[in-house]
C-alpha cells in the first residue's frame, strides 16, 4: 500500500489563488491599463472561400478615434501575421482595427469595403474527401491524407474469430471550447521591448514565438498571465497560424503599428468564429472476437475534418482504441479530411472524446451481439499492466482502468439495475437505461522540459513562482503541496509569491495533454529535493549528526533514529550561509519504481484511465433525458491537490453532459457559416440544466510508478468518457445512437415519434 | 521644466512611468490589482468617506462645441462659461459604485461594464460576452441583479452600483466570499465575480433559499469549467453566515 503522506491528499487544504479570484482581485489581461488602452475588433470573410480582389480602409481610417488598421497588405511588414489575401474559411480575419472606444472599433469595421472573388469551397466531409473534390487544404491532389498503423496478423486475427462485426459510427459533432473569458490580449511596446497580457495555456512559446515574430530576443519580450479564464486547448499560441491565438496574433502587431497599448478581447460573436474548434470524426470499424468475448481483430478506420488545420493529425485519434484493448492484431488508420470549415485545434483530452464515443458505441454493439454485459465484455478485454504497449514496446507507468470501471459500476448499483435495452419503463412512464465506459486516454503524462525554483526565506518557510497561468485552478497549490511534502514543511508555510510571468518564474512548460502536476511537478520535488539537502547541511552541525541521518516532517528537522533531537526550519534557516534557493528540472518519463516484470528505468508511457457510469430517465413523448445519477471516475495517480482533483472530475461531468446532449457548433452547409455564434444558441450547461447532487466524482489512486509522489495528470481524462450517456440512453430505448449531441429530436426520430 | 516633464511634453516615456502606468508587478493578483486600481486613476481617488463625490476619473471631460479636454468637470463648466456661454454639456452620468459617487461624462452607447471596467477602473466585473448570455459581469443596481453589458451607462444614472470590489475590504471577506473560498468553488475564476454578486442578490431578496432555488437563481451565469456543483453548495454554505 501507498505510504501516508502527510501534506499532500488532504482534502481541507485549499487553493492558494482562490483568495484572489473571490475578491474580484484574480486579474486577467483586460484588466490592464484600464482606460488608456485602445480596443481591437475583427472583420470576417463573408465567404467560405474567396480571394480578395480589393480592400479599401481609407473610410475606416478617417473616422475619428480609429488609430490602426491591419490587413494583409500589412503583412510584409511584420516577419508573421495571419492575414491572406486568399481566404478559406467562412468568418476568416480580413482586418483588424483598434479605436479608442469599442463602438468605434465596430462602425469602422462597417467601412472597410472589400471585393471578393468567391471560389468553390467544400464543407461536407464526406464529400470532401471523393476523388475529384474542390480543394480545401494544401495537400496537392486530394482533400484527404492517410496514415496506417499496423499490429500482428490482422488476416489471421480475423480468421480466428468466431464472430466478426462492421459497423460506422459518426459523425460526431463539431464543437467550441466556449472559454468564458474569449480570446484576449493587451501588448504595449517600449522601444525594442514587448509586452503582453495574454490568455494563454503556454506562456513561454508565446515569448518565444512573439520574438521570432518581431526579431527581437526572448529576454526582451515580457509575457504576463495571471488568469486565463479556461483554456481547453483552444489557448494554445505559437504552434503556427493554424491554431494560433487571434488576440495574441494581432495585438502585438497593431500596438507596434499605433505605438499604443492595444488590446483584443474578442465579443463572443468573434470568439466563436475565430477560435479553433473540436473536429468531427467518424469511425467505420470492424472486429473480430471469439465467441466467450475475446478480441482476436481490430481494424478501424478513424474520420477526421480537419477543417484548414492541416498540422491536426487525426492519427492521434486511434489512440484510446490502440491503449485500452489488448487485441494482439490490428490495422488502425486515419484520414485526415480538408475541408472549408470552422478552424481546428486541440480540444480538451485532445483525442479522446470523439474516438472513445465511437469505439465504445461500436464494442457495446458487439457485446449485444453476443450477448455479453457490456461491462464482462469490457474487463474481458483491457489491457493488464503486464503487457507492453505494443506499438511502442513501453510497460505504462500505471493502468487502472479495470479499477475505474468497477468504481463506477458499483458507484450506480450497475449489477443490480442492468437489463436488456428496452425492457424496464419506470412507473412515470420514462424510458430507464444505464450506461457503462471506461479508456486509457492520451493525457496524463510528462512533457515539455521546464525548469523550477525554490526559495527558502531565512524564517523556515518557502516561497515558489509557478510559470505557468492559472487556468483550472489547483496546479500551483499542487506545486505547493509536493514542495512542502518534499521540504518536511506545513501546506502553509509554501507560498506562491508570482505566477504565469516570464520574467520572474522559470519555465513552466505548456498547459495541455494534463501534463503540469507530474512534469512541473516533478521538477518541484527534485528544486526541494535540493533545497531539502541544503538546509540538512546546515541542520547536521547544529544537531550533532551526520546529514544523511536527518529526515524533516511538520515543520522539523530531526535525527531519524532519535526524533527527540530536532530543530525547526526556522531555527535551521536562520543559520544557514544565506537564502538557500534548491533548483530542479523534470524527469525522464521511466519507471521510478518496478511494475510487473519491468525494472527501475525502463521508459514507460504514462497515460490517464478512467470510466464513467450513467443511469437516466428518457421521456418517450419528449425525447427529453433526466440524468439520475452520473459516476465519473478518474485514475490520477495521486492526488497531489485534493480539491482540485474532485473539481476537475466534477466540472468534467458538466461538461460531458454538455457535450452529449446539448453542445454543437452548426455549419450551413451551404455556405460554411457558422450559424449558432453564440453560447445560447452553440449550447451550454447552466446550473438549471444539471443536477449537481446526483454527481459523484471519485477520486482512484493507482500511485504510477513515474510521477512525483505517484501523480498523473488529471484535468482532461474525466472528460473522456461522455459516450456512457449516449449507451445509457440506448439502454433505455432500445435504439443505437451514432451521433452526439443526443438531442431530443435524435431520441424521438429513433423512436419513429418525429 | 525638468527632464521628466520635457518627456512628458514630448510624448516619450520613460521605463519607470511605462511599468507605473502597466501596473506592472511581481508580487502576484492581489497585490497587482491594487497597483492596477491606482494606475488607471488620474486624480487621487478619495475613498475615506462613502458620499465623497470624486469627479476626476479616468473619463475626460470634453467640451461638446470645440472637443477640448479637460480632468475635471469644473475645468470643463469653466471654460464653457467662459467660452461658450449657456452651453449644455451632454452625457453627464451620476453612479454611485460601491458606495462612492463618480460624475462622468460617458457617451450614450457605452455600457455599464465597460464604464465600470474602462472608466471607472473596477476590473473586478468580468466581460465574457458583450451580448447578455453568460452572466459573467453581473452587478447590482439598486438591488437588483443585472447584467452589466445589458445596460447603458446613461440608463444607470442615479443608480446605486454594487460590484465585486465592494464586497470586502479583500482582508475580511464577505460571508458569500467566504464560502466560496472554503468550498473551493473557482477553477479558472473568470466567473465567480459575477456568481458571488448573483448570490448576494439572492440571499438579499431570500435569505433561506432552497437548494433549487438557488440552482435556479444561479442560472443566468455559465461557468464553463462546469463548476456549479461547487458554486451551489457555497451559495447554500453563505445563508448560514450572513
Amino acid at each position: 500500500m501507498a505510504e501516508e503522506l502527510s501534506v499532500i491528499d488532504k482534502p481541507e487544504q485549499h487553493d492558494k489563488q482562490t483568495m484572489a479570484a473571490v475578491t474580484g482581485r484574480l486579474d486577467f489581461s483586460a484588466d490592464i491599463l484600464l482606460g488608456k488602452k485602445l480596443l481591437g475588433r475583427i472583420l470576417g470573410c463573408p465567404y467560405a472561400h474567396a480571394k480578395i480582389k480589393s480592400i479599401d480602409t481609407s473610410k475606416a481610417e478617417a473616422l475619428e478615434g480609429v488609430e490602426g488598421v491591419l490587413t494583409y497588405k500589412d503583412v510584409a511588414t511584420f516577419t508573421f501575421l495571419p492575414l491572406f489575401e486568399e481566404l478559406t474559411r467562412w468568418g476568416q480575419e480580413v482586418a483588424v482595427v483598434a479605436a479608442t472606444d469599442p463602438n468605434i472599433a465596430a462602425q469602422a469595421i462597417e467601412l472597410i469595403d472589400v471585393e471578393y472573388e468567391v471560389l468553390p469551397f467544400v464543407i461536407d466531409p464526406d464529400e470532401a474527401a471523393k476523388p475529384g473534390a474542390t480543394l480545401a487544404g494544401p495537400w496537392p491532389e486530394s482533400n484527404v491524407r492517410t496514415t496506417e498503423i499496423l499490429r500482428g496478423d490482422i488476416e489471421a486475427g480475423f480468421a480466428e474469430a468466431d464472430v466478426v462485426f462492421e459497423d460506422t459510427v459518426g459523425w460526431t459533432n463539431v464543437f467550441q471550447h466556449s472559454t468564458i473569458e474569449p480570446h484576449s490580449c493587451v501588448a504595449w511596446w517600449l522601444g525594442d521591448e514587448l509586452y503582453i497580457w495574454c490568455s494563454d495555456q503556454y506562456l513561454f512559446l508565446v515569448r518565444q514565438d512573439a520574438a521570432k515574430r518581431f526579431g527581437i530576443t526572448q529576454n526582451k519580450v515580457h509575457v504576463i498571465s495571471h488568469g486565463t479564464g479556461s483554456g481547453c486547448g483552444d489557448k494554445y499560441h505559437g504552434y503556427g497560424a493554424a491554431t494560433d491565438d487571434r488576440a495574441i496574433d494581432f495585438a502585438p502587431a497593431l500596438a507596434k503599428k499605433t505605438g499604443k497599448p492595444v488590446q483584443m478581447h474578442l465579443n463572443r460573436v468573434e470568439n466563436y468564429i475565430a477560435a479553433t474548434h473540436q473536429h468531427r470524426g467518424k469511425l467505420d470499424i470492424k472486429l473480430g472476437v471469439k465467441n466467450d468475448g475475446t478480441l482476436t481483430a481490430i481494424d478501424s478506420t478513424y474520420y477526421g475534418d480537419v477543417g484548414g488545420n492541416t498540422h491536426l493529425w487525426t492519427g492521434g485519434m486511434t489512440l484510446p482504441i490502440r491503449m485500452t484493448w489488448n487485441c494482439p492484431n490490428g490495422r488502425f488508420t486515419s484520414v485526415d479530411i480538408a475541408t472549408n470549415s470552422a478552424r481546428t485545434g486541440w480540444f480538451r483530452c485532445v483525442p479522446d472524446p470523439p474516438a472513445v464515443f465511437l469505439m465504445h458505441t461500436a464494442m457495446q454493439r458487439l457485446a449485444e451481439e453476443l450477448g455479453m454485459d457490456p461491462l464482462d465484455f469490457m474487463l474481458k478485454n483491457l489491457h493488464p499492466i503486464e503487457l507492453v504497449q505494443p506499438e511502442t514496446e513501453k510497460p505504462f507507468s500505471s493502468m487502472a482502468t479495470a479499477e475505474c470501471l468497477q468504481r463506477a459500476a458499483d458507484a450506480i448499483g450497475w449489477s443490480e439495475k442492468w437489463h436488456a435495452p428496452g425492457t424496464r419503463t419506470l412507473l412515470d412512464g420514462r424510458l430507464h437505461g444505464i450506461g457503462i465506459s471506461g479508456s486509457v486516454v492520451y493525457p496524463g503524462g510528462l512533457s515539455s522540459p521546464v525548469g523550477a525554483i525554490v526559495n527558502l526565506t531565512r524564517d523556515g518557510t518557502a516561497l515558489i513562482n509557478v510559470g505557468i497561468t492559472r487556468v483550472g485552478g489547483g496546479t500551483s497549490s499542487a506545486m505547493c503541496h509536493i514542495v512542502a511534502e518534499t521540504l518536511g514543511m506545513k501546506y502553509e508555510d509554501v507560498n506562491v509569491g508570482d505566477w504565469g510571468n516570464t520574467d520572474v518564474c522559470s519555465d513552466g512548460g505548456g498547459q495541455g495533454g494534463s501534463t503540469r502536476t507530474p512534469t512541473l511537478g516533478a521538477a518541484f520535488q527534485m528544486a526541494a529535493e535540493d533545497a531539502r539537502e541544503q538546509l540538512f547541511e546546515t541542520a547536521a552541525g547544529m544537531l550533532g549528526v551526520a546529514a544523511t541521518d536527518l529526515d524533516a516532517s511538520e515543520g522539523n528537522i530531526f535525527e531519524k533514529a532519535n526524533p527527540s533531537n530536532f530543530k525547526t526550519h526556522a531555527e535551521v534557516s536562520a543559520k544557514t550561509r544565506g537564502q538557500l534557493i534548491g533548483r530542479g528540472y523534470t524527469w525522464p518519463k521511466e519507471l521510478r519504481r518496478p511494475i510487473a516484470n519491468f525494472p527501475v528505468g525502463t521508459p514507460c508511457e504514462m497515460r490517464g484511465q478512467v470510466a464513467t457510469a450513467v443511469e437516466v430517465a428518457v421521456d418517450p413523448e419528449t425525447g427529453e433525458v433526466e440524468i439520475l445519477n452520473f459516476a465519473n471516475v478518474c485514475d490520477v495517480g495521486r492526488a497531489i491537490s485534493y480539491s482540485g482533483c474532485r473539481n476537475q472530475i466534477e466540472g468534467c461531468i458538466e461538461l460531458q453532459i454538455n457535450q452529449a446532449l446539448f453542445a454543437e457548433q452548426i455549419l450551413d452547409p451551404g455556405t460554411g457559416a457558422i450559424l449558432n455564434p453564440s453560447y445560447l444558441d452553440h449550447k451550454w450547461t447552466t446550473s438549471l440544466d444539471v443536477h449537481q447532487d446526483r454527481h459523484q466524482a471519485i477520486i482512484v489512486e493507482s500511485i504510477d510508478a513515474c510521477g512525483p509522489y505517484g501523480a498523473k495528470g488529471m484535468g482532461e481524462p474525466p472528460l473522456a468518457s461522455y459516450v456512457s450517456i449516449a449507451l445509457a440512453i440506448h439502454n433505455a430505448t432500445g435504439q443505437w445512437f451514432k451521433q452526439v449531441p443526443v438531442y431530443p429530436q435524435r431520441i424521438l426520430e429513433a423512436l419513429g415519434k418525429a | 521644466m525638468t527632464e521628466e516633464e520635457k518627456k512628458k511634453e514630448s510624448g516619450e516615456i520613460s521605463r519607470r512611468e511605462f511599468l507605473k502606468d502597466a501596473g506592472l508587478v511581481v508580487g502576484g493578483a492581489a497585490i497587482g490589482s491594487t497597483v492596477l486600481l491606482a494606475a488607471c486613476g488620474e486624480g487621487e481617488v478619495t475613498t475615506e468617506t462613502v458620499t465623497t463625490t470624486v469627479t476626476e476619473t479616468v473619463s475626460k471631460f470634453v467640451c461638446p462645441y470645440d472637443g477640448q479636454e479637460f480632468n475635471t468637470l469644473s475645468a470643463l463648466e469653466a471654460h464653457c462659461e467662459a467660452e461658450h456661454p449657456g452651453a449644455v454639456i451632454e452625457g453627464l452620468t451620476t453612479l454611485t459604485v460601491n458606495g462612492q459617487t463618480y460624475v462622468l461624462q460617458v457617451k450614450p452607447n457605452w455600457t455599464l461594464s465597460y464604464v465600470l471596467r474602462e472608466k471607472l477602473g473596477l476590473p473586478g466585473t468580468k466581460e465574457g460576452c458583450d451580448r447578455g448570455e453568460c452572466g459573467t459581469c453581473t452587478v447590482i443596481v439598486d438591488g437588483m441583479a443585472v447584467y452589466a453589458c445589458m445596460i447603458l451607462a446613461i440608463e444607470a444614472d442615479g443608480s446605486n452600483i454594487l460590484t465585486i470590489e465592494g464586497l470586502s475590504d479583500g482582508i475580511t471577506l464577505h460571508p458569500i466570499q467566504q464560502a466560496f473560498f472554503d468550498n473551493d468553488a473557482s477553477q479558472c475564476g473568470y466567473c465567480i465575480p459575477g456568481y458571488i454578486m448573483m448570490a448576494k442578490a439572492l440571499l438579499d431578496e431570500n435569505p433561506d433559499p432552497t437548494f433549487d432555488e438557488v440552482r435556479e437563481a444561479l442560472s443566468g451565469i455559465i461557468c464553463q469549467c462546469g463548476n456549479t456543483k461547487k458554486i451551489v453548495q457555497a451559495t447554500l454554505a453563505a445563508k448560514g453566515g450572513i
